[in-house]
């Protein structure tokens, strides 16, 4: 470490006692893309770690620490598989928050991909714009796991589920501590031992929370607590009636019911289509939390309700069963939609079988709340155009560009407001990508999902 | 014609003979100093107080003017160059986050571009009217030191200087008394001119609340200050007592400060071209106007010495040890203050105050010791001189600056004057050091100026200040390290009638 204080000028500042001494990185045994680095220092400091493909240029930093020791550890997350990086140390000193130093560059390199993830083919086009945000997304094969993408479409995490169910929604949680995934099923009947699993940004199962019946999708609030679908069974004369519900799971992972489908809808009223699959289907669910509603689409409504959170009962619902709403002359409805996006009075929704033929959508709609009208704004589909017939997200990013996931296509991409591709990642045929989580930042920071 | 105009003509005459274009700064020797003017004095690392044997004595100790006999004439040069460094400290620049992490953000060092001082003359007169007891003098010089700084715009000393011409001319009329070889008295006369002080900086011209860039502003302005102060006044007086011949005692002292008022121009010009609206600078009801006054002071000081002189048998002197005590009050010097009674900065749609720039300096006083000795070595023909000193450091590290390097200075010095019948060449070196100054970041005390920052006293105020810069006016802008040394060479000629 003489070098490096030669090389900072810190004897001389004296802000010895603040140099970075011993640095170690070490790969998790989980997840082999994340590097844990530690390092001591003699006066009590924060930092914070800057790293990077090229040792002239360490582009990412860690946040930086906001309590004062001589002991240090942090994650470094977004890093690529077998791939060499480099690294110091910057320690700034805790009594002042000024007097800084920097640690020599360091380099170490990251493990293999584990056997059996996808391989991922990103696409930018010439003069595109490319992406600039990690993804988190589930990807459902004969192995279901979930992946975080980087902005080039690399692997920079990963986890595999395992207990023989699927995952279909992955979310960073809200105090960038941990990963929360679904882990259940809905292909053929849900499964009674399904969970929300929380997994630590090193890749170990901090918790699970079994939640029986767990559906596709759900929402973390603010304070932790996790909103969820499952399923709800019902006899209906000598029916067994398929409903939907939303469950509260607290941070004990005690299940509190909020909603149920059958309080708003009657089966003998209310009929969607699909019916052998289920009643309402309920495949997608958004929070809103200044209103603190939730949104649930039905899949077998081809319809979204907005729910109160404190009674469970529902406010409107819009789409072709049971709908508040009437769409407008020019404006197609959706048809077993999945996700959406509610905003003021713009809806999008991934429109699954709405379009003519086998092609799905992505549709804008603007809502007249006064004349309860649903006006077209624009259509979307991808080039060449695919059929999605489960999942499938649209995510409107900060700079107005859309994320468009195609699920079971395999295909996600990101377009610009001229509706042209800007980037676009696939995996092979037969593997699904689950609902997605685009994010900023892999680190604790305000800016978290979008 | 009146007298003013007399001494203004006389004035430039004599700036003109001195070549008053390249005369660089301020005499002592910290501070705004560096090094002593006068080969003579600068041959015994200016311990001269008592020797005071040349006319160098005019502003160094006018008492010893009344040993200098008949006529002489004097001209000298000194030639110069100055190594002056500073590597500004790695800052975290928190208007650059990335995961909410400022970037760390280090600085290459920078180095002064115009580091020689190729004239720094003194030149003069003296007469006794061939009167006993009595010695009148005549003379100018410029007082050594770097009269010119130049660093890159774009380097990490930007928020403190950006360049710096501080040229000033001294024009000495003094007289002398001596009761015979016992003790004697003298007194200066000191006409300061200012011919040019020109500072330029760069400040950050942000306006809007709770943003600090302490690296890189896109609102950063290119401030550039220049002026003229053609009058001002001071005086020195000193006395020297030799109670044996072997033992002679001196005194001697600047005894005004000069307090220099330019009248100047400042002029605001955007240093990134992604400013390309033309910065207007108005005042009030005055419509557009450029008028800035700049002041600085230049402080008193005095000096005590003592000599021991060796003797040779005829009774001439064989060789000399003087020793010189001083003491400077530099601590008269607060700040550089740039007033520009009001006047803003519009760019755009955007007002910006440049009314007011404080380099806050809060000096303090140094004291220095120097000794030296003349040794003849060939009696009338060649005459050998040496010395060494030490000076206190004029700045509090938190102060420290690039326009002066003023930290503890050390040096020693080599000389010789070479006798040839009525004339006198004399040559001189002497090599000045600083001891490396360091300034962290948690310790500085000089801010990046921001005119029209909302952030203001005590800087607490979250809704206008960066919360990482709470009780901070703007970010930190002369941490780092402060490295300087100084080469310098002097020639003179003298001629006794």
């Amino acid at each position: 470490m003489a070098a490096a204080a030669l090389a900072t000028g810190a004897c001389e500042l004296g802000t010895k006692g603040l140099l970075p001494e011993a640095p170690t990185v070490t790969l998790s045994p989980h997840v082999s893309t994340v590097a844990t680095v530690t390092w001591s220092t003699e006066d009590p400091t924060t930092g914070y770690i800057e790293y990077g493909l090229d040792p002239d240029n360490l582009d990412q930093r860690t946040p930086m620490s906001t309590s004062a020791a001589t002991e240090h550890d942090q994650l470094l997350l977004g890093l690529a598989a077998s791939t060499t990086y480099h690294y110091r140390v910057i320690s700034v000193d805790a009594d002042n928050g000024e007097d800084t130093v920097a640690g020599e560059t360091e380099s170490f390199e990251t493990g293999f991909l584990p056997v059996g993830l996808p391989p991922i083919t990103t696409t930018v086009p010439p003069g595109a714009g490319g992406h600039d945000a990690y993804t988190i997304v589930p990807v459902i094969s004969d192995q279901a796991s979930l992946l975080i993408l980087d902005a080039q479409g690399q692997i920079v995490w990963y986890h595999a589920v395992d207990n023989l169910l699927d995952t279909y929604r992955g979310r960073l949680s809200v105090d960038g501590q941990s990963i929360l995934y679904n882990a259940g099923s809905v292909s053929g009947d849900p499964a009674e031992n399904s969970e929300m699993v929380r997994v630590g940004l090193d890749g170990t199962v901090l918790q699970r929370m079994p939640v029986p019946l767990l559906a596709h999708d759900f929402v973390e609030h603010p304070d932790g607590t996790i909103g969820a679908m499952a399923v709800e069974y019902r006899m209906v004369g000598d029916r067994n009636v398929r409903g939907d519900k939303i469950v509260e799971v607290d941070a004990n992972g005690v299940v509190t019911p909020v909603f149920s489908t059958w309080n708003c809808y009657d089966p003998n009223v209310d009929i969607g289509s699909d019916q052998e699959h289920g009643w309402t289907f309920a495949n997608a669910l958004d929070f809103d939390p200044v209103e603190n509603v939730y949104y649930l689409g039905m899949r077998n409504f081809s319809s979204i309700a907005k729910i109160d959170r404190v009674t469970g009962q529902c406010i409107w619902t819009l789409g072709l069963t049971s709908s508040d709403f009437q769409f407008a002359d020019n404006a197609p409805p959706f048809k077993h939609q999945h996700q959406f996006e509610i905003r003021g009075n713009e809806l999008m929704v991934f429109d699954n079988e709405g379009a003519f033929g086998r092609n799905s959508r992505v549709t804008k709609y603007s809502l007249d709340f006064a004349q309860m009208v649903v006006n077209h704004e624009w259509s979307y589909m991808s080039d060449p155009s695919v059929y999605t017939f489960v999942l499938g997200e649209p995510t409107t990013l900060q700079n107005g560009d859309i994320f468009v996931n195609w699920s079971a296509a395999g295909r996600m991409e990101r377009i610009n407001a001229e509706q042209q591709m800007q980037w676009r990642v696939e995996i092979p045929a037969g593997q699904i990508f689950g609902f997605n989580t685009v994010v900023d930042s892999l680190y604790p920071s305000p800016s978290a999902a979008r | 014609m009146s007298v003013a105009s007399s001494l203004l003509r006389s004035s430039s005459v004599v700036g003109a003979l001195l070549g008053s274009a390249l005369l660089p700064e301020p005499a002592l020797a910290n501070g705004f100093f560096a090094g002593v003017q006068g080969t003579r004095a600068a041959g015994r690392a200016g311990a001269f107080v008592a020797k005071a044997d040349d006319l160098s004595a005019a502003h160094i100790n006018p008492a010893g003017l009344s040993r200098q006999r008949g006529t002489r004439i004097f001209v000298s040069n000194r030639f110069a160059y100055s190594d002056e460094r500073y590597k500004r400290a790695a800052t975290l620049d928190w208007s650059d986050l990335n995961n909410q992490s400022p970037a760390y953000v280090e600085f290459a060092e920078v180095s002064n571009a115009r580091p020689w001082q190729l004239l720094d003359p003194m030149l003069g007169v003296s007469t006794d009217f061939g009167l006993k007891n009595w010695t009148f003098a005549l003379s100018a010089h410029a007082p050594a030191g770097n009269a010119r700084q130049e660093f890159p715009i774009d380097g990490g000393q930007r928020y403190m200087l950006v360049s710096r011409d501080v040229q000033i001319l001294y024009y000495n009329l003094s007289a002398a008394w001596q009761h015979e070889d016992v003790f004697g008295v003298g007194a200066t006369f000191q006409w300061v001119d200012v011919p040019k002080l020109a500072f330029e900086l760069v400040i950050d011209g942000n306006t809007l609340p709770r943003q600090v860039s302490p690296v890189s502003s896109a609102l950063d302005m290119r401030a550039q200050i220049e002026g003229a102060d053609h009058v001002n006044f001071s005086a020195v007086v000193g006395a020297w007592w030799r109670p044996f011949c072997w033992l002679e005692f001196a005194a001697s002292s600047q005894i005004l400060p000069v307090h220099i008022d330019t009248q100047s121009t400042i002029s605001v010009e955007p240093v990134f071209d992604t400013v390309t609206d033309p910065i207007v600078l108005t005042r009030g009801v005055e419509g557009e106007a450029n008028d800035v006054t700049m002041q600085m002071t230049l402080p008193v000081s005095a000096r005590v010495a003592a000599r021991y002189i060796g003797h040779r048998a005829d009774g001439s002197e064989a060789f000399d040890v003087e020793l010189n005590l001083g003491w400077e009050a530099w601590s008269m010097v607060d700040s550089f203050v740039m007033n520009g009674n009001g006047l803003v900065g519009k760019l755009g749609g955007q007002q910006i105050d440049v009314g007011l720039i404080e380099l806050e300096k809060n000096w303090k006083d140094s004291f220095s010791v120097r000794l030296g000795s003349d040794i003849a070595v060939v009696p009338e023909r060649l005459t050998l001189r040496l010395g060494a000193f030490y000076e206190s450091a004029v700045v509090d590290p938190a102060y420290a600056f690039v326009d002066f390097f003023a930290g503890h200075q050390y040096g020693g010095s080599l000389g010789a004057s070479v006798f040839m019948g009525d004339f006198e060449l004399s040559l001189a070196y002497a090599y000045m050091r600083q001891a490396e100054l360091h300034v962290r970041e948690s310790e500085s005390a000089v801010h990046q100026q921001v005119p029209g920052s909302q952030c203001v006293a005590p800087y607490t105020d979250p809704d206008n200040c960066d919360a990482h810069y709470l009780g901070r006016p703007a970010a930190v802008a002369n941490a780092g390290r402060y490295r300087a040394q100084y080469h310098a060479a002097s020639l003179s000629l003298g001629y006794q009638f």
